[in-house]
């Protein structure tokens, strides 16, 4: 069966497609120059508890690294004032 | 440590009120929505009337019909509605459950947004009416309770445990909506379903926050220990009847050597009530102090010498305290009394708390150090200016698994306070996700259906084009009939004379 086509409907049709992939394009162009897939958890939403625990951990080993400068800074002292 | 607690505390507290603040500004859309279904309903029932005036549908002017149309679309956007064409050519309306919005006359939706909004604070029903009960001055209801109700008043759309126990009947507090699509649905299910539950989830996690650091601190002590105490638990009445045992230890410690002046046990499963638990403080602390049940309720212990410090150890002792959301907890002697927080409420939601104030004023007040019970005989040491066991403890009560309970769509299960958090963000940003795949889903839907209403009612240009050819060429056939008739005359008349 042969579908009416409207000339306006068409063209607005064809207008929000090219806008759609304008969109489209400048969140390409956003993942290009951050170089990050998303900029939201929205858009890696199933992936979100992994990335939070990641950071988590990482977070704690950076605490439990500078504990550790901070002991070793203690110790130092405590050396040096003892080996005089 | 106090200053991160601080700013911790003003994050968690400022989310929670973000949240009451998003639900405020959606209430006062669904005010502002409802209004307009209003003015749109009585748009539509004017041009009924110049519609119906004209003596045959037909002869109605089409601009009526497409201010109707864009009007009809208008209140689509707002609320589901079927439409029906009457024999006249007026329009009938009806929400998408059957309601009449509007026939011969329009119905009027009222209803009252709520002036401040809160946790647990009630919202008014939305309900329509016939414009005769509707009073003419004030434009509210004559009778509030004549009117047929779309979306019920209360509290929000699925019940917390704690409101489902509490005595207000829960009809009156759940909020069931028969609106199911457009504008209006949406805002409500914000207002009472997606914001209480992401609510409930930080109320959660704020709750099992502070058990977690208060359980740590009040099993350590500062260096030197305090030689008042005063317990920030002002309701007991649960103290009586609830499971309790061990024992606690408690030492009186001397602050200029750190030396032990006395140590004893109380027996949290014996006593039969706080008063009883009290009086064998005293006992135990014999004439060096003294522990009371101070008139706003709290036990309050001080100690008689000026050089002298009370530092405590929980042992065993386990009180358990089931609450209105459902959490069993075992809480230590001094947990229990809060006689050695770190955090205490400024507020009646979990998420209000704030570091103690004279911690926050003197973060040496930290407790850091742990009282060593031995024996029997009975020997307690509180460790010195260098034991740092219950700091340590602190820090590890953040990353120990502790149950929580099912809330906005979170189970019930056994995490650490991080992870919780991890899960509360994971959580929302599938169901963002979702919404915002529905949202796309639901455009190109109305965009296809746009399309093909554009497609049938709008110009085709090629088709157009067509029909201009065939007329160019009944043209030229009409005008070579008419020469040809032309020059039949002619000849007739050349013929004639």
């Amino acid at each position: 069966m042969l579908t009416r086509i409207g000339d306006f409907a068409q063209h607005n049709r064809t207008t929000q497609l090219l806008l759609d992939a304008q969109t489209r394009t400048r969140e390409a162009q956003i993942q290009i120059s951050t170089g990050k897939v998303a900029s939201r958890f929205r858009d890696i939403a199933s992936e979100t508890n992994r990335l939070v625990s990641a950071k988590n951990a990482l977070q704690r080993i950076r605490q439990y690294q500078s504990n550790n400068e901070l002991v070793d800074h203690r110790l130092t002292a405590i050396q040096s004032t003892t080996l005089k | 440590v106090v200053g991160s607690l601080d700013q911790l505390s003003r994050t968690i507290g400022g989310l929670a009120d973000q949240v009451q603040l998003l639900r405020g500004e959606a209430d006062q859309e669904i005010g502002r929505t409802v209004h307009e279904i209003n003015s749109d309903l009585q748009g539509i029932h004017d041009l009924n009337v110049q519609i119906d005036r004209a003596a045959h549908p037909g002869q109605a002017s089409p601009e009526l019909f497409d201010k109707r149309d864009e009007l009809v679309r208008s209140l689509a956007a707002k609320i589901d509605i079927s439409t029906y064409v009457q024999e006249n050519g007026t329009l009938a309306i009806y929400t998408a459950g059957g309601e009449t919005l509007l026939d011969k006359t329009p119905r009027v939706l009222v209803y009252d947004p709520a002036s401040s909004v809160a946790q647990n604070s009630p919202f008014q029903p939305i309900a329509v009416f016939r414009q005769d009960q509707i009073d003419p001055a004030s434009g509210q209801p004559i009778n509030p309770s004549a009117g047929v109700e779309l979306v019920s008043g209360g509290i929000r759309a699925s019940l917390t445990p704690e409101l489902q126990n509490d005595a207000v009947p829960d009809a009156d507090q759940q909020i069931t909506s028969r609106v199911r699509g457009g504008r209006l649905a949406g805002l409500l299910e914000i207002r009472d379903r997606v914001m209480p539950e992401f609510d409930d989830q930080i109320q959660e996690l704020a709750s099992a926050l502070r058990f977690a650091l208060n359980a740590a601190h009040n099993d350590g002590s500062p260096v030197p220990p305090p030689a008042e105490m005063s317990g920030t638990r002002t309701d007991l009445s649960d103290f009586a009847a609830a499971a309790r045992s061990g024992t606690a230890t408690l030492a009186v410690i001397d602050t200029t050597d750190g030396s032990t002046v006395l140590a004893f046990q109380i027996d949290v499963g014996a006593a039969a009530d706080e008063a009883a638990l009290a009086a064998q403080i005293n006992a135990g602390l014999g004439g060096l102090g003294s522990a009371t049940i101070a008139p706003g309720g709290n036990l309050e212990i001080t100690l008689a010498g000026s050089d002298q410090g009370l530092a405590i150890a929980e042992g065993d002792s386990a009180i358990t305290i089931t609450d209105a959301a459902g959490r069993s907890r075992d809480y230590g002697f001094a947990h229990y009394f809060g006689l050695n927080d770190l955090v205490v409420s400024d507020g009646s939601r979990p998420s209000d708390f704030a570091v103690r104030a004279d911690i926050a004023s003197d973060p040496s007040r930290i407790s850091t150090a742990r009282l060593d019970v031995q024996g029997p005989p009975l020997v307690a040491t509180l460790g010195g200016a260098g034991d740092n066991r219950a700091a340590q403890a602190l820090a590890a009560a953040l990353s120990a698994a502790q149950p929580v309970i099912a809330r906005g769509g979170l189970p019930a299960k056994s995490v650490t306070l991080a992870t919780y958090a991890g899960d509360i963000i994971a959580h929302s940003s599938v169901l963002a996700q979702r919404a915002a795949q529905t949202a796309d889903r639901d455009h190109a839907l109305a965009d296809a259906l746009d399309y093909r209403a554009g497609a049938v009612s709008g110009v085709n240009l090629d088709e157009e084009m067509a029909r201009m050819v065939q007329l160019q060429q009944a043209y030229s056939v009409a005008a070579r009939v008419v020469a040809v008739t032309e020059k039949m005359f002619d000849e007739l008349l050349g013929t004639v004379s």
